[in-house]
């Protein structure tokens, strides 16, 4: 049996260095890409059944889904969404810094970005809290009259999942940026060495097209009627 | 430096990125701005049409497909091919289902 002990050196290489199995720093960083690809599809798959769920419920009770929705916070649901927009652009000009060997700018942008994303949760939390002064959460505390009172219940059963499960892969967004702005502080990434910076930025934009269409999903349609 | 195997994505100006956000938010403010208007079947498909292009535009710009190989960009559609199939298929089900009452 063929045993190898590892050392140190195998778990990481030298900035900028090509790991045996690839053949230049190029393809070592095709590789990862798509790798993160693959675990993002899985990620898409998981939001998916979420958002095939609501579908099905909404298609089924289409009134009683509309009048729910347009007790959805719309100004709040709004600033959120164009909070996750302005950060998209903020990690890319924090990369784009580090790649220019800008530290200082880059960890500004970075840092920036997880401040951003912070913002999106505590608005998101001062929804929640009025949710639930309004009697809106089922399971803890929904009190709602009138003919649609059940289905409300199931869309709010829907929201709840989606937007929490939605903050919580934010969280892991900003716990990964913030690691990545303490290293890039620190002068661990550079013009060469940059990778995990952009793995970290396509999760980071995964998350944001998750929210471009939970937004029009659970707070826009059924607006108008 | 000059080593094209070492060479990542062409860096691109910050100039780019700003237009590209301009063009998410005014994308936004349509949607806002076009669901307080009845269009009947079309509110959907206007909502989901402006959520793509939004997407369309940060995958585009923000996460390199312009200019990945053909594998990543095989690779990355992946998800949304799947996702498309789950939805799709999911509801050409319930869609067509016609309530039958049970014949006692």
């Amino acid at each position: 049996m063929n045993t190898r002990t590892l050392e140190p050196q195998h778990f990481k290489s030298p900035a900028g260095e090509v790991e045996k199995q690839f053949d230049n720093p190029l393809q070592q960083r095709d590789t990862a890409t798509i790798g993160m690809w693959v675990f993002m599809a899985t990620e898409i798959m998981f939001f998916g059944v979420l958002f095939a769920a609501y579908l099905i419920l909404r298609s089924l009770h289409p009134a009683g889904f509309a009048e729910a929705s347009r007790d959805t916070d719309l100004l709040l649901g709004s600033i959120e969404t164009a909070v996750l927009l302005v950060s998209s652009i903020t990690i890319m000009i924090g990369i784009r810094a580090v790649r220019l060997e800008q530290r200082r700018i880059g960890v500004a942008f970075l840092g920036l970005t997880v401040l951003l994303g912070c913002g999106f949760l505590l608005i998101h939390g001062l929804e929640y809290r009025a949710d639930y002064f309004k009697h809106l959460i089922p399971g803890i505390d929904y009190h709602q009259s009138g003919p649609y009172w059940k289905v409300k219940e199931l869309f709010y059963c829907m929201y709840y999942f989606i937007t929490g499960f939605h903050s919580l892969h934010l969280f892991i967004g900003i716990c990964v940026n913030a690691g990545m702005t303490i290293r890039v502080a620190r002068g661990s990434y550079g013009e060469h060495d940059y990778t995990a910076l952009e793995l970290a930025g396509l999760y980071w934009h995964l998350v944001d097209m998750v929210w471009i269409f939970v937004f029009p999903l659970l707070y826009l349609i059924g607006r108008s009627g | 430096m000059n080593d094209p195997s070492r060479q990542g994505p062409k860096i691109k100006p910050i100039s780019l990125y700003v237009w590209v956000l301009v063009g998410l938010q005014v994308l936004l403010l349509i949607a806002i701005g076009t669901s307080f208007v009845n269009l009947g079947v079309f509110n959907i498909v206007i909502r989901l049409a402006i959520a793509v292009t939004s997407v369309m535009l940060l995958m585009v710009f923000f996460m390199h497909e312009s200019r990945a190989r053909a594998l990543t960009i095989m690779t990355s559609a992946l998800g949304f091919i799947w996702l498309a199939l789950l939805v799709g298929l999911s509801l050409t089900d319930f869609l067509v289902r016609i309530p039958v009452p049970p014949p006692w």
